[in-house]
């Protein structure tokens, strides 16, 4: 049988039709990757992607039914594995988090006399849409995953995506009921961000390695190894404050000195995740009794006329 | 009458072909749906295998007329629509290695399992060079090695396995076949 499949493998690429058909669609292929050669346009073919999440995302979580038990397996079994040594650690944890609320309580208080004081108008209320990742690319090409959640839940593009430990990525493209997040070690992913306790400016920029590098760091400022590192909002797309990671040096193939981000998030194994949609402004609303400001705009300005204050005289 | 037979069986034999290509196409499809599935073991993400690279192997080289160029493509293709990764990149790389594979497929297939274990590393190693090739063509950047031969290593050493799944589904298909063409007196 496997003889015969061979001979017909010969054959039916002698085939004319064959040859013409396998040059043809590399052909397509290669022609395909050129055109999204000009990286000026990221969101090349953006409407069949979306087409196709949309499609994608209900069959994923189809698949997702026996798989994800699957998982759900590993990580029990995974749970158990040195359980006391777990719980020892688990309890240390505790007991620093306990001292860190008690100061976070603290200092919130303080923050919110401060802004009673100077009469600060705070950020923009957050709401919180929560999710499942379905489908999730973690290859050498892509950093990106597949959200069962899209226009239709008033998800739209740019919105931070996080998990409860810190940021994942932003939302770059959405159907109706599907939504595709890039995350931050994406090499089209571009971060600003803020080195806590510095206020020192940088670009968290992905490379399509684990951890994202610190590029455009502030003139004359050496990161240290630890330093905790935040969204700055300065883009104007994602709210400035959202836990990234930490600061880690590392040694570049040419021997200089880089720096890299170790995310909180652990962008590998995502499960539920956040979408935080900020509100859109609401227009002050117009006092009925107050009068209506006047349109003087050319087509307007010939109704009115100026006073005849001559006739009065 | 034998005329109407022949146009009949004919019709049939065509009916058959395209119901008898979907075995193969879905069977890349759930591989596809498999290999961007969300699946962590023990917190860590495994460098999920190719599955759908082992469909288009594994019918390359016992069925090629099942796996034409054009599902190769539309595999590819798809994957890398679900994937979000440079669209052309993965059937590019795959029809790269389809070629070359199909046209060596005498020096692979009916010579034992373990040869054709071979056949199949060595089309994942030219994928992986092909998908390479084609993602520092496209982002003007160099590809993270590691995680490609990950990939690559995962991909080859799950083939015996599924390739044994394979194997199971054409024979089942081929039955199905067999049994339809007897319960209509059809001579293909």
């Amino acid at each position: 049988m496997a003889r015969r499949g061979s001979s017909g493998a010969m054959v039916w690429l002698r085939g004319f039709w064959a040859r013409v058909s396998i040059v043809l669609f590399i052909g397509i292929s290669v022609a395909l990757l050129l055109s999204q050669g000009n990286t000026d346009d990221p969101q090349s073919f953006t409407q069949v992607r979306v087409a196709a999440d949309d499609v994608a995302a209900p069959a994923m979580q189809a698949v997702d039914l026996p798989l994800g038990s699957f998982s759900g397996l590993g990580a029990w079994l995974s749970s158990n594995w040195k359980a006391a040594e777990r719980v020892r650690i688990l309890e240390a944890e505790n007991r620093a988090l306990r001292q860190w609320e008690s100061l976070s309580h603290a200092l919130h208080a303080k923050i919110l006399r401060y802004e009673q004081l100077l009469n600060m108008q705070g950020e923009p209320e957050v709401r919180v849409l929560s999710t499942r990742v379905v489908a999730e690319a973690h290859g050498p090409f892509v950093r990106s995953a597949l959200l069962r959640i899209g226009r239709s839940d008033g998800v739209s593009e740019g919105l931070a995506v996080v998990d409860p430990r810190g940021l994942i990525g932003r939302i770059v493209s959405v159907g109706k009921h599907s939504a595709r997040v890039l995350l931050v070690n994406d090499l089209n992913s571009r971060i600003p961000v803020v080195l806590q306790g510095s206020s020192v400016r940088a670009i968290l920029a992905g490379d399509n390695q684990r951890d994202p590098q610190l590029i455009y760091v502030g003139k004359g400022f050496v990161p240290k190894t630890g330093d905790r590192v935040s969204t700055s909002g300065d883009d104007g797309v994602l709210p400035s404050g959202i836990a990234i990671g930490e600061v880690v040096e590392v040694k570049n193939p040419d021997g200089s000195v880089g720096y890299r981000v170790q995310t909180y998030a652990n962008l590998s194994t995502m499960d539920f995740v956040q979408i935080l949609a900020r509100q859109p402004a609401v227009p002050p609303e117009l006092d009925p009794s107050e009068p209506e400001i006047e349109d003087l705009t050319p087509a307007n300005a010939g109704d009115t006329t100026a006073p005849d204050l001559g006739a009065e005289q | 009458m034998s005329q109407g037979v022949t146009r009949l069986s004919s019709v049939a034999a065509q009916v058959g072909l395209v119901a008898w290509i979907g075995v193969p196409t879905l069977a890349s499809l759930i591989g596809l749906l498999i290999y961007v599935a969300p699946i962590h073991m023990f917190g860590v993400s495994i460098p999920m295998p190719l599955f759908p690279l082992m469909a288009i192997f594994f019918w390359a080289m016992a069925r090629p007329q099942l796996m034409p160029p054009f599902v190769v493509f539309a595999i590819g293709l798809i994957q890398d629509l679900i994937t979000g990764g440079p669209l052309g990149l993965w059937s590019f790389s795959y029809l790269c290695a389809y070629t070359i594979m199909t046209t060596q497929s005498d020096a692979f297939s009916g010579r034992g399992a373990g040869m054709l274990w071979a056949g199949f590393g060595l089309m994942v190693l030219l994928t992986m060079l092909a998908a390479a090739l084609a993602g520092m063509m496209v982002m003007g950047t160099k590809i993270d090695g590691y995680h490609l031969l990950a990939q690559g290593a995962s991909t080859f050493l799950v083939y015996p396995l599924a390739g044994r799944l394979y194997g199971r589904l054409q024979q089942t298909t081929q039955q199905a076949r067999r049994m339809y063409d007897i319960h209509h007196g059809l001579t293909l």
